[in-house]
């Protein structure tokens, strides 16, 4: 019985993906992204899942880290079960710094060994347009700080915006809830 | 139907400008680049949706545009004589940027919209007025050619006519005062807080997202020139 569910799950799980996206999901971005081993990656790669995605850069010292700490906590407050679905993708907003060797130091330095979490660099240019999706805005300036809204977006399994939480210092129940609630 | 050629691109040679909010308040360099003569119209825009269906009005995804796009065209790819030479708007950051891509453009930066728009040929003072002119005029149902709009020293049509114009880093126009919501430099100051046409266009850019379909919001495209 219980592997028929898994079976129906997984099957589930692929028709989702292989269907075309929702017109409103970030999942119509064709944009190609790279982990920290090189590996490409389309958003629609991780359809299926419920997403939290946030934007950051390895080399920010203020605001990122903060931001990385309390989506860890919001991870571990989770219950097994929307756990085991939820995806965290981290995307970088400095296309000419982050390479994958640089995603690698930031998981290490931020402790980020879980596999549900998603690191990614991209072109300027996709990293401008998916800003620009999740009304994300971040300006570099001549030091090569680059100053950006911080926050956090939840998507269903289809790549619809659920949740936009713009302050993750404040209260992420909103964040936590949509999982919980997408987490099937 | 007779569509006049508005694809002329016209060459910008770098300078440097100083940009509204900047820090530090220096003048920013902004290398060579081509721009677009005159604003896209709607004749220019209609030959890219006959050969692109997925921009059409009625197909265009929800993730690209809201549900004014293209709201003044009587169909998919009906456009009046009228309308055939004014400048397109209704269109969203991302069908811009899709026009520009299929004509092998972009869409122009901030850095380089404003310096090419900066080049008025008129004093300070002057430019000023004539511009808060424009912007102070009610804004009309039916837009005139693009080809109708004077030209600035530079060469470029209508930078401070018609409609407002898209940029590609649109989103990069924000203050953030609010530390708790912004990561990495602190808040950015006005570098010249009379210039009220400059901050106009700064906070116009920073209230848009990026499906917003508006009525007085066209675009041109931008090229860079070659190696």
């Amino acid at each position: 019985m219980t592997n028929l569910r898994h079976l129906l799950f997984g099957l589930a799980t692929l028709l989702l993906a292989g269907a075309a996206p929702d017109e409103r999901s970030a999942f119509n971005l064709a944009s190609i992204w790279q982990d920290q081993d090189g590996r490409a990656l389309k958003l629609a790669d991780l359809a299926g899942q419920p997403l939290v995605v946030t934007m950051f850069y390895a080399s920010c010292k203020t605001v990122c880290p903060l931001t990385v700490q309390q989506l860890q906590k919001i991870d571990r407050g989770l219950t097994d079960k929307a756990r085991r679905q939820v995806r965290f993708v981290l995307v970088s907003l400095d296309a000419s710094h982050d390479t994958p060797a640089r995603l690698r130091d930031f998981r290490k330095a931020q402790h980020i060994d879980a596999t549900n979490w998603v690191v990614v660099t991209g072109k300027a240019d996709a990293v401008r347009e998916l800003a620009a999706f999740l009304d994300v805005k971040f300006k570099a300036d001549a030091g090569g700080e680059i100053a950006h809204s911080a926050g956090a977006f939840v998507l269903d399994q289809g790549g619809v915006l659920q949740v936009g939480e713009p302050d993750l210092n404040g209260d992420s129940r909103s964040i936590s809830a949509a999982l919980e609630r997408l987490a099937r | 139907m007779f569509i006049t050629a508005t694809l002329a691109l016209v060459l910008i040679p770098g300078g440097s400008y100083v940009p509204f909010f900047a820090k530090p308040p220096v003048p920013v360099a902004v290398g060579a680049f081509f721009l677009d003569e005159f604003q896209v119209t709607n004749g220019d825009y209609l030959q890219f949706v006959a050969q692109a269906p997925e921009w059409r009005r009625s197909r265009a995804k929800r993730a690209f545009v809201e549900r004014d796009y293209l709201t003044s065209w009587a169909g998919d790819t009906d456009v009046t004589a009228e309308q055939i030479d004014g400048p397109v708007t209704n269109v969203s950051w991302f069908a811009a940027r899709a026009y520009c891509r299929s004509q092998g453009k972009r869409l122009p930066t901030t850095d380089e919209w404003e310096f090419a728009a900066g080049q008025t040929g008129l004093s300070a003072e002057a430019s000023k007025d004539a511009i808060l002119a424009w912007y102070g005029r009610p804004s009309r149902v039916k837009l005139a050619p693009v080809k109708s709009a004077p030209a600035n020293a530079a060469g470029i049509h209508g930078m401070h006519a018609l409609v407002w114009e898209w940029v590609d880093d649109f989103n990069s126009s924000f203050v953030g005062s609010d530390e708790r919501f912004v990561c990495g430099a602190g808040a950015s100051e006005a570098t010249d807080a009379r210039d009220y046409a400059a901050f106009m266009r700064f906070a116009f850019r920073s209230s848009l997202k990026a499906p917003y379909t508006i009525k007085d919001l066209g675009f041109r495209c931008a090229k860079d020139p070659p190696p």
